[in-house]
């Protein structure tokens, strides 16, 4: 089964519009080394897998500010960490109801990822305001 | 106007609060909650004029905070909006057939979310 990337890219370029209020560029596969960030919904029914989120620190800041309208200078490394779980949790169920919109699935609280757990290679990273990727996803389905 | 917000992220319930601050309601009395079980000793307490809850939280979700509130013959009027990323086909129909009188999904513009909760206002929720 192949995770359809234009689902992704849109998705996840358009809660980035709606909540966050950024615009952000698909740039496809590759590494980001500066994430320090990341955060994961799983999923089971009848599909299971796990969406992956990975975020910069300056990236997690901006968008939790921008998101309460706060000053940037005010946002605890709690509030980063808390609004990257928020937008896995959001972008995870956007793209797997428009990838497959009769699927019956139950989905995790999103949680932290752990160091061992983090996609070496991300399926899709993401360039906000047209800088380097800061942002990336993967959504990882389980074998079988 | 009381309204309780029911969501375990903090940050959500500060940008509900801060997008219901913007709509000018007078007398609002906003309180908050981190799931279904802390939002059912709030309302018992408070008796909201509307409850606006997410659906996946720890302890008690928002379908058992629904259900609850729809059980109880002191507190089943109260009118309660779904706020939530579950788009799962057949969700919003089934939650306003157990009481919820509306089903706003995320991702939401805070104009969008504006909108709706003046349009429910205005209807006298």
């Amino acid at each position: 089964m192949t995770v359809p990337g234009d689902v992704i890219c849109q998705g996840v370029e358009e809660i980035l519009e709606k909540m966050y209020f950024c615009e952000a560029e698909c740039l496809g596969l590759g590494r980001i080394d500066a994430l320090a960030i990341a955060s994961q919904v799983t999923f089971s029914g009848d599909l299971s897998g796990r969406f992956v989120t990975g975020a910069t620190e300056g990236l997690a800041a901006r968008l939790a500010a921008d998101f309460v309208a706060a000053d940037i200078a005010d946002v605890t490394a709690s509030q980063a960490t808390e609004i990257i779980h928020e937008f896995t949790n959001v972008a995870c169920a956007a793209a797997l109801a428009e990838w497959l919109p009769h699927a019956k699935l139950n989905f995790s609280l999103p949680s932290s990822v752990s160091e061992t757990e983090v996609p070496e290679q991300w399926s899709f990273r993401f360039g906000i305001d047209g800088a380097e990727p800061e942002l990336a996803v993967s959504l990882i389905l389980a074998s079988g | 106007m009381q309204i309780l917000l029911v969501d375990d992220s903090r940050l959500v319930r500060r940008y509900v609060a801060r997008t219901l601050e913007m709509t000018g309601i007078d007398d609002l009395c906003i309180h908050e909650a981190g799931n279904g079980r802390e939002a059912m000793v709030e309302v018992r307490k408070s008796k909201p004029d509307l409850i606006i809850t997410d659906l996946n939280m720890p302890e008690m979700n928002g379908e058992e905070l629904i259900a609850c509130v729809a059980q109880d013959p002191d507190l089943r009027g109260i009118p309660i909006l779904v706020l939530s990323a579950d788009r799962a086909e057949g969700k919003p129909e089934q939650l306003i057939h157990e009481g919820a009188i509306g089903y706003l999904t995320k991702p939401i513009t805070p104009e969008d979310l504006r909108g709706r909760l003046l349009e429910l206002v205005g209807s006298n929720v």
